[in-house]
């Protein structure tokens, strides 16, 4: 299945739903074909992850086009699009879903974003949106790896448990993909 | 003390420099300290590798009421005016920042004065329970770790990220690395061309690799995170020196610190770099291993520069600490660990050629 992941952020980012989309995104790709279409110029190569930038130099109006005219591209040739919240994906996304009929996994994983957005009548109107007109919702705590510490035992129970967290996580991922395709 | 010219004229400088800061002082109820530990042994020919560099006293004193200690710095130097500006600024503007996660803590600055072609900046003393290399190795790594992912947190991608840190931090990315070792080379070679091989395949490193260097750039980094540049009270790690932030590779702050501790503290060293290793991408790593080599090819032309200064026994020292600092660069280039015994015999060698006034500046400097 080719599958498309949209997110306003991926490493070098260091928030934690770059990392975990970047993680997704590896997973992912061990049994689907996988494109991560993001902000910046330079993001950390994935293997087997085609990863498309768009320049975060640009002032906000460019960006957006720029992101959302790669998005309506991209999405023609995807079997399934999951979209990580953030109101710099949410836009371009609501835009190429009300022109184009784009129908997509939503998934509301960073927090921050959540915060940011509920200061802001627009972003929240956006948000509320893109929720509507998405065929499926995902929601949920990001496992977040456990750090190897020098001097400390290495964590096996955390590692144990974001496996698991992660097997779980990518199970349901699945089996929406299976459902909205 | 150091004997010749270089010496002379520094010492001149202090005491007209602290002449000249002494009625500002006053006003403020501020008396300098008998004993002045800033301002003595290398100073006279040492200045910051990496700040702006201008001519500069940082002075202690004590303000009464409400008799606390403080630190002044002093200048009637245009750069070191701009550099106290700057930090003024870069201290202003960080706690604005809504793309710094992390907030650092600072000592307070009390108050700044300029005056008369002078500026004078007067920061609250943190007093610190132990020199930082005097923790317990877990702790050091605590605290170092806690303090990078601090910086790290600062990264500046955005067309607006830029309008707001520009004017008051500098921005490196990989031309901006790769031009200055072009200039580190040439200082180099210009003392010793025996190093040519050694330059030009990092350099090479650096030119091929311009791209891994900008993609974990944009970061703010503490250019000379060393432990004499921070303190640590309680549990609160204070910064300090922030004329010395800039946005850059997030992995440089990480090299200067790592560099360091190659010298004094190899196990401090070794357990960042187990850090990175085991917690890090691939890129990541190559990034900081490339940022360590131009942070010690800085640090011997650095000292290569101070050689025309430096007299007697400091031009011996000082050459001694090119050929080991670029030792280190060899080492790290082929995947080696420094010999201890090359550790220790440079070690025995520099505090050989100490002076007495140096050696007492550093006691607690670290």
């Amino acid at each position: 299945m080719k599958v498309l992941i949209c997110t306003p952020l991926y490493p070098p980012d260091i928030e934690p739903c770059a990392l975990y989309t970047q993680e997704l995104a590896r997973r992912l790709a061990e049994t689907h074909e996988v494109t991560v279409l993001t902000y910046g110029l330079l993001p950390e190569p994935t293997e087997r992850v085609q990863i498309i930038g768009v320049n975060k130099e640009y002032v906000l109006p460019v960006r957006l086009a720029r992101y959302a005219q790669k998005l309506f591209t991209l999405s023609r040739g995807a079997d399934a699009i999951i979209v990580e919240n953030g109101p710099s994906v949410e836009f371009p996304v609501l835009l190429v879903a009300l022109f184009f009929g784009m129908r997509s996994i939503f998934h509301e994983s960073d927090v921050r974003a959540q915060t940011v957005r509920e200061r802001n009548p627009v972003h929240t109107f956006v948000h509320t949106l893109v929720r509507e007109r998405s065929s499926a919702h995902l929601f949920g705590k990001l496992p977040e790896r456990p750090e190897i510490m020098p001097f400390e035992e290495p964590p096996t129970s955390l590692q144990a448990v974001y496996e698991s967290e992660w097997t779980t996580h990518l199970a349901e991922v699945n089996g929406l993909l299976k459902t909205y395709a | 003390m150091h004997s010749g010219a270089s010496q002379k004229k520094w010492e001149e400088y202090v005491l007209e420099e602290m002449a000249a800061v002494r009625p500002i002082l006053e006003k403020h109820s501020i008396e300098l300290d008998e004993e002045q530990p800033h301002v003595i042994g290398e100073r006279a020919v040492m200045r910051a590798v990496t700040t702006q560099s201008g001519e500069k006293l940082v002075l202690v004193g004590h303000m009464s009421p409400p008799g606390i200690q403080v630190i002044v710095k002093t200048t009637s130097d245009a750069r070191g005016r701009k550099e106290l500006e700057h930090e003024k600024k870069a201290k202003a503007l960080l706690t604005k920042l809504r793309f710094a996660y992390d907030v650092f803590f600072t000592p307070k600055e009390l108050i700044f004065v300029t005056s008369g072609g002078r500026s004078v900046a007067i920061y609250e003393f943190i007093e610190q329970e132990k020199p930082f290399t005097d923790r317990p190795l877990e702790e050091q790594f605590r605290f170092a770790l806690n303090a990078f992912k601090a910086q790290e947190s600062a990264h500046a991608t955005t067309a607006k990220h830029t309008r707001l840190i520009k004017g008051v931090f500098d921005t490196y990315n990989a031309a901006d690395y790769c031009d200055r070792f072009q200039e580190f080379k040439k200082t180099i070679l210009e003392f010793d061309p025996s190093y040519e091989n050694l330059l030009a395949e990092v350099q090479n490193q650096l030119e091929s690799d311009r791209e891994t260097i900008d993609r974990y750039g944009r970061f703010l980094v503490h250019t000379d995170f060393v432990p004499h540049n921070f303190r640590i009270k309680g549990d609160v790690f204070y910064l300090l020196d922030f004329s010395s932030l800039r946005f850059g590779n997030k992995y440089e702050g990480w090299a200067r610190f790592l560099n360091f501790m190659t010298l004094y503290n190899p196990s401090l060293e070794d357990a960042l770099t187990q850090y990175v290793a085991r917690n890090r991408s691939s890129g990541e790593q190559e990034s900081l291993r490339l940022m360590r080599f131009y942070r010690l090819a800085e640090l011997a032309a650095f000292y290569v520069g101070t050689l025309p200064r430096a007299d007697d026994a400091l031009k011996t020292l000082n050459a001694a600490r090119v050929s080991f600092w670029l030792l280190v660069l060899e080492t790290i280039l082929k995947g080696q660990a420094l010999p201890e015994s090359i550790r220790s015999e440079y070690q025995r060698l520099r505090d050989s050629l100490r002076s007495d006034d140096e050696k007492q500046r550093q006691k607690g400097l670290h």
